[in-house]
């Protein structure tokens, strides 16, 4: 069942800075990623589905109810980690915990402390917990983050680039927590990082330029590019030749030599190889797709 | 790279908001102050170089926290805003980084002072020509100069070295601070010229108080101390020594600042104290919590108060671990004692106070401070969550936006509670600490609830202005724009109660009348404002709700809130509304003027009408002090003493009559002026020179708090106190209605005020009275003291009757008083002394009793004896103007009698003493000789002056009465210069304290010293012989012939000129020199400087004198000796110009100093004192 569906969604700044425009996504259960460029209008999704700011046009339903009707009584459903935030100084983790219990409607003292230990030991935070958490190192403010956003009764998590900044482990350690909880409720994450959505969602959308550019199963849209992404090893100076002529969807340095990967219907030239696409081809063959219409766009 | 940097510099502030922001408070101040401000007198150009230079520096002292805000934005933004690295990293050399930053943000500030110049510019064009005067470029550059550009670099680059070597906004912050309270508190304490309670010591003490003043401003108020106003027009200001020392004094310290900030600076990141790790514990054993959802309740009571509870809590957590506002408090407190300990202990003569409930309640109420507080403060805790990027985490809770608002009202009147708990309880040490247990904690209670409820007014009004904004600086700003203009909002017109937001009446505090004359109004007032607040806030809600489309439901709700606090609030506006302008006649300060000036125009040219005079007063007064009003029911016997016959009589009643019922039998017709108060009765038959003639009035005066306060007219729960004559009917054109101000005088196009000498006939003749009052009040165990004999007291129907009636035929002067009293009396040769005070301020009665016996005495053996067989000293409420002279009764005000007396030994003279002699005094000067024209002051205060000076003499010797005489002769010369019209001489009429109190005490003392004390005496003797009652009234004229009757030519010229002129003195001792002649014969060369001239308006005019003038030698500081420490006295010949005089000592004495007894009307004091030393 689609729990949180988001409804031709445009936000405008003051400024006249376009950064969602006619955004339409159905999420259901599980954990939903949104992938996007730095810019492509990710954060101001997330904040206006966490009804920190209001929407131009369009409407956003969570289990079929208006949430800017009613914004507060959408809260009580909803945690939320921003990108970016910070806490007081000097104020030890369960002591800010406890705090926004409170403010999220734990009032029952003996199940807040239950919760906020409990939060605490699921983030494998318990022992840094008389700690100030503006002391803490970035990974366990960030697993502070998460701790928060499952306090009390979340029915839709929101989580806005959690693993930048997180180191191999502790990245890791951040995922199995997410799926986990991602078989309860709705987790709507939000990154550029490709390989966050390839390891934990069943569903995904990309966002670019305040657009849904692509959206499905991430098997799916690997699926629709079978056939089509070639690679080889090439030298520096044919580099330009064939990004002049042909679709570069990604260019890595392979010892010393940079090897391409080439979205085509035919075989580019000899030496190209048919390779398996992965998530990372999706992903940039939609934002080529996105940027090439927007110059067509502009040509026109 | 600093051509590239710097303009950087001045692109980044000029990029701020905040910097447009102070730039516009500063356009506007600069305006303002130009336009609407009072410097020294409206004689005074507003662009007089003093003027000019002090208004620079004051300026530049706002300046101060327009620095602080740069200095914490500015010059930390790389660490606020996290670029620190990316700066430190880039090749920029430190000498670049140092300059353009320091540069950059001096430029800034300048920049911002630029723009109050440009202010100036625009008030002085809405200033009246007659303020402006010349423009002078060369005073514009040289108060850049000297006054801005040292004290902008004095406090940028003290900021900056806390700013580089801190690196901490709050450090900034407190630096700020700290210059602030050094400076103001050094200059309170240390006696600078820039404090009010200054006092000019000695040369030393000046010059240190100069140098210590990095703002300069001392030594310009020592430069415009004693200059007139045309010299303060004219003169130019130069730097004199001290203070050319004291600037580059400070231009070196500023330097050295800078460089000890370019040394210790090292553009490198500042190394963050790492807390140590605990080393890791071994995990903790706890069992398992297993994480599951739980159900959330958000809509519950409960739920409410636990969230309100936690957010309350966490913002107290954080206020507790605030430096910065622990250093406020602290700055607060220190404020706060400073204050109660300058008013208590110290005072005329060294009186001190006792610390009673009465003193120090009235005190506590001053809390400007707070004001700082809460603008600052409101910024820092609504955008506390966004400032550390919390908010994020914080607003995606499901507590509700209001309830998060409120929390910050709540935390912030918390806060404030608790500092108003902390003035309280300073309070209450300095009274327990003083020795004075009888603490009125009810009253405390209630001044704390008094002094919170304004601030809770305006800490709602900037939470949610602040809520409004995103940035807290600009929002600090508006709400510091916002209390400044609304609780000043008299001065920029804007006067009705209705209009002044958030400024409650002013409650005052007295043992005997509590909170007073506002309180019943004050409560309506709060209902008024705080219903207006809810209306406001109603408001923004509709706003924030069109956000969010609301259900339809809420919507409803909020229109009921709405509707019921529109409700609320209009009933108070218009209850209060009809208070004041319907109950009262309200006026505002220009309508006023034009009703007088319309006074004047319509009813002076009829001042010729002949009226008679009234001869007899029979009133009966209800008085309700619970609803502050009074009624009175009366009749005159009026007689025509003129030789003309009356047909119309012509009566005027006060402005705060409220009701006003004249009633003349016989009458053809009639006409009122209602708006003036004119009531016209033409007779039917005319008034023959010597009939009589009965007229009946009825009066209703309502006294409520809706009203403005007035002190002769207080009607109070407890304490009442009328100046009746002022306020029944009064016959003819009323001469003191007239404005006097000649600049709103020809603003309402009105001729100059003719300053003349009175002399008709008419106005010469003594109206003396028969009266008889009976006064009612409410049962219970107040009592009305009036004027006049007690003939009987009486109760019936809940009311007790006063029934006073005079044995003789006094003046029309016709005070009471209602309190609860206890009585002290004693029986002197014959009258009655009594004494009425309240309960528990019985100190000073055996004083004041001992004063009257003094003056009574000496007095009636001097000059003619006193008429009454009693004299009434009766305690009012402290309000200001210290004491009353009726015939027969002294009113005194609560504070003689918690003046703390005990300690001053009987050699020394006291406040109380003195204050007494003079008062009782005006039972001759004012009571049994009036002057012919009530302006006349010179009659009345000059004399009574005199004789306080006279009697105080005879009791304690002259010594220890030099520093009375300085201190007149000090306000003479601080009075001059901030004078608003013209100096007159002695003999007009004047109601100017300057000149009837304090040069008159200087001129009488000059000429007692002139023609010797017996003189004086048998003079004064001879005129208040000749001019009292039944005879006719004296002018000044008279009392000069008296002065002068008998004495030689040479001293009748002088005192003829003391007195009808204005004539200035300047002594100076240039050097000393001392020879030893022999073991026992030191020889003593003092080389002297004299000037006199007389100040007319076309300039000084020197003169060519020649007179006697004291000499004296002291072995301690004059200002501290007592009469064996003058050790020789002599008058020598003194001259224009430079003189030598040479004296012979066995021992060397330590001071020497020219007239050490204030005969003449000097003009510099500290120079004609110089210290002996041996040279070796």
């Amino acid at each position: 069942m689609e729990e949180l569906q988001i409804e031709k969604l445009t936000k405008v700044y003051a400024n006249g800075v376009k950064a969602l425009d006619d955004v339409s996504i159905k999420i259901g259960k599980g954990v939903f990623g949104l992938l996007g460029p730095n810019g492509a209008g990710k954060s101001t999704l997330m904040r206006t589905i966490a009804t920190l700011q209001n929407a131009s046009s369009g409407e956003i339903y969570f289990k079929g109810k208006n949430i800017f009707e009613e914004p507060e009584n959408f809260r009580k459903k909803l945690g939320y980690l921003p990108q970016e935030f910070g806490v007081y100084q000097g104020v030890s983790a369960y002591r800010l915990l406890d705090h926004l219990a409170v403010l999220k409607g734990l009032i029952n003292p003996k199940e807040r402390k239950e919760q906020v230990l409990a939060v605490l030991q699921q983030t494998n935070l318990c022992n840094h917990r008389k700690k100030a958490v503006s002391s803490f190192s970035g990974g366990m403010r960030q697993r502070f983050g998460i701790a928060q956003a499952l306090l009390g009764n979340p029915k839709l998590i929101i989580v806005d680039e959690p693993t930048a900044g997180l180191d191999p482990e502790e990245r890791n350690r951040f995922h199995n927590l997410l799926s986990e909880i991602g078989e309860q409720v709705v987790v709507l994450l939000s990154t550029h990082i490709v390989s966050d959505v390839r390891e934990l969602c069943p569903k995904m959308a990309i966002l670019a330029n305040g657009k849904i550019a692509e959206q499905g199963k991430p098997q799916n849209l690997i699926d629709n590019l079978k056939g089509k992404v070639w690679a080889k090893s090439v030298d520096k100076t044919s580099l330009k030749v064939y990004e002049k002529n042909f679709t570069l969807l990604s260019c890595r340095m392979f010892a010393g030599q940079p090897y391409i990967h080439l979205l085509s219907d035919d075989q580019p030239d000899s030496g190209f190889e048919l390779v398996n696409p992965d998530l990372e081809d999706v992903y940039f063959t939609t934002l080529f797709g996105t940027q090439t219409t927007a110059l067509e766009g502009q040509n026109a | 790279m600093i051509k590239q940097l710097l303009p950087f510099e001045i692109y980044y502030y000029t990029r701020q908001k905040i910097f447009w922001l102070t730039a516009i408070v500063f356009l506007l101040l600069g305006t303002f102050i130009t336009a609407y401000g009072n410097y020294g007198g409206k004689m005074v150009y507003v662009n007089a170089p003093v003027v000019m230079a002090i208004r620079s520096g004051l300026i530049t002292l706002i300046l101060l926290f327009v620095a602080i805000l740069f200095s914490a934005n500015g010059l930390l933004r790389d660490r606020e805003q996290k670029m620190e690295l990316l700066v430190f990293a880039s090749p920029i050399s430190k000498r670049h980084y140092f300059i353009s930053r320091f540069v950059g943000n001096f430029l800034a500030v300048l920049l911002v002072f630029l723009l109050a110049e440009v202010g100036f510019h625009i008030g002085l064009l809405l200033r009246d020509n007659s303020q402006v005067g010349t423009y002078n470029l060369y005073h514009k550059l040289w108060n850049l100069l000297v006054m801005v550009f040292p004290n902008l670099l004095f406090f940028t680059s003290f900021l900056f070295l806390v700013a580089l070597l801190f690196r901490n906004v709050m450090a900034v912050y407190a630096a700020g601070l700290l210059i602030f309270i050094a400076y103001f508190g050094g200059a309170i304490l240390g006696n600078s010229p820039i404090s009010a309670h200054y006092s000019p010591t000695s040369p030393e003490n000046e010059f240190l108080s100069v140098m210590l003043d990095p703002f300069g401003l001392s030594a310009v108020f020592l430069k415009s101390r004693g200059l007139s106003p045309e010299e303060q027009n004219y003169q130019f200001l130069t730097l004199s020594n001290t203070f050319l020392a004291n600037r580059i004094f400070w231009l070196i310290f500023s330097i050295v600042l800078l460089g000890i900030t370019y040394f210790k600076f090292e553009p490198k990141l500042k190394e963050e104290k790492k807390r140590k790790s605990p080393k890791s514990k071994i995990e903790e054993v706890y069992k398992k919590h297993q994480y599951k959802p739980v159900k959330v309740i958000t809509s519950s009571l409960k739920a409410y108060c636990q969230g309100i509870a936690s957010l309350v809590k966490m913002e107290l957590t954080i206020f507790t671990k605030d430096k910065l506002f622990w250093a406020m408090a602290v700055l607060y407190l220190f404020m706060q004692v400073l204050n109660l300990k300058e008013s208590i202990y110290s005072g005329i003569y060294n009186t001190v106070s006792y610390p009673t409930n009465s003193i120090l309640l009235e005190l506590l109420m001053e809390n400007p401070l707070l004001y700082v507080f809460i603008v600052f403060y409101a910024g820092e805790v609504v955008h506390r969550a966004s400032a550390c990027q919390f908010d994020g985490i914080l607003n995606a809770t499901p507590f509700s936006e209001n309830l998060k608002m409120l929390t910050k009202v709540i935390v912030l009147a918390l806060v404030i509670s608790f500092l108003l708990l902390l003035n309280n309880l300073t309070g209450i040490c300095f009274q327990v600490f003083g020795g004075y247990y009888q603490i009125d904690f009810p009253a405390y209670t209630a001044l704390f609830i008094y002094n919170l409820l304004p601030f809770l007014f305006w800490i709602v009004v900037m939470v949610q202005v602040q809520s409004l904004l995103a940035n807290k600086y600009a929002g600090m700003a508006i709400s510091a724009l916002l209390v400044g203009f609304f609780l000043n909002s008299q001065r920029f017109g804007l006067e009705h109660p209705l209009l002044q937001v958030g400024d409650f009446p002013k409650l005052s505090y007295s043992e005997i009348s509590g909170f007073g004359h506002y309180l019943k109004a004050y409560y309506l007032y709060i209902i008024y404002w705080f219903a207006f607040l809810f209306v406001l806030i109603q408001f923004k809600q509709f706003r924030n709700k069109t956000w969010f489309k609301s259900e339809k439901k809420l919507v409803d709700g909020n229109i009921l809130k709405l509707s019921l606090s529109v409700i609320v609030w209009i009933l108070a506006g218009t209850y209060t509304f009809y208070q004041v302008n319907f109950v009262h006649q309200y006026h505002s300060s220009k309508s006023k003027t034009e009703l007088l000036a319309n006074y004047e125009l319509a009813y002076k040219p009829l001042s010729y009408l002949p009226q008679p005079i009234i001869t007899s007063v029979k009133v009966e007064i209800d008085v309700f002090p619970e609803d502050q009003l009074y009624k009175i029911k009366g009749n005159y016997l009026l007689k025509n003493d003129t030789d003309k016959a009356v047909d119309t009589l012509w009566f005027n009643t006060h402005h705060e009559v409220n009701q006003t019922k004249i009633e003349v039998s016989e009458t053809s017709s009639f006409s009122f002026d209602h708006a003036l108060h004119q009531y016209f009765f033409s007779l039917e038959k005319p008034l023959l020179p010597n009939q009589e003639i009965q007229i009946d009035f009825d009066l209703d005066i309502n006294r409520n708090g809706f009203t403005r306060f007035d002190s002769e007219n207080a009607v109070l729960e407890n304490g009442s106190y009328i100046e009746l004559e002022k306020f029944l009917p009064q016959l003819g054109y009323n001469e003191s209605w007239e404005i006097t101000d000649e600049i709103e005088r020809k603003e309402n196009g009105l001729p100059p005020k003719e300053n003349q000498i009175t002399n008709t006939l008419q106005d010469r003749k003594y109206e003396w009275i028969d009266y008889e009052t009976v006064i009612s009040i409410p049962d219970g165990n107040q009592e009305v003291i009036s004027i006049a004999e007690l003939e009987n007291t009486w109760e019936n129907d809940g009311r007790k009757y006063f029934h006073y009636k005079s044995s003789l035929e006094m003046p029309f002067m016709l005070g009471f008083a209602i309190a609860n009293y206890e009585k002290h009396t004693e029986n002197h040769r014959g009258k009655a002394i009594e004494v009425f005070y309240q309960k528990g301020q019985d100190f000073n009665v055996k004083r004041l009793v001992e004063a009257t016996k003094h003056s009574l005495d000496s007095l009636s053996s001097y000059f003619i004896p006193y008429p009454y067989n009693h004299l009434r000293i009766v305690e009012i409420p402290d309000y200001r103007g210290a004491a009353t002279s009726y015939p027969g009764l002294i009113f005194i005000s609560e504070d003689f009698f918690l003046k703390d007396v005990s300690s001053i030994d009987t050699q020394q003279p006291d406040y109380i003493y003195a204050s007494m002699l003079h008062e009782i005094s005006h039972q001759w000067w004012g009571g049994m000789v009036e002057p012919a024209d009530f302006a006349n002051k010179t009659l009345t205060e000059t004399l009574a002056q005199h004789n306080e000076l006279m009697l105080m003499e005879e009791k304690y010797g002259r010594v220890v009465l030099r520093g009375f005489l300085k201190n007149e002769l000090e306000s003479y010369l601080t009075g001059r210069a901030y004078a608003n019209d013209p100096e007159s001489s002695l003999m007009q009429p004047s109601l100017q304290s300057y000149l009837v109190y304090n040069k008159g005490t200087i001129v009488m003392n000059g000429i007692q010293q002139l023609v010797g004390k017996n003189k004086m005496i048998a003079a004064l003797k001879n005129y208040a012989e000749k001019y009292t009652y039944p005879n006719l009234k004296p002018t000044t004229n008279d009392l000069l012939n008296e002065l002068i009757k008998d004495t030689l030519t040479k001293d009748a010229t002088l005192i003829s000129e003391w007195m009808n002129e204005i004539v200035l003195y300047d002594f100076r001792i240039d050097s000393v020199n001392v020879k030893q002649i022999a073991e026992n014969d030191f020889e003593v060369t003092v080389f002297t400087n004299s000037q006199k001239w007389h100040q007319t308006q076309s300039g000084k005019q020197a003169e060519n004198f020649n007179e006697k003038i004291e000499i004296g030698f002291f072995n301690q500081h004059p200002d501290f000796s007592t009469s064996e420490d003058l050790i020789y006295l002599q008058q020598a010949d003194f001259h224009e110009g430079k003189q030598v005089f040479t004296f012979h000592f066995q021992s060397l004495p330590q001071y020497v100093l020219i007239d050490p007894f204030f005969t003449r009307v000097e003009t510099s004091i500290n120079d004609n004192l110089i210290k002996i030393e041996e040279k070796l």
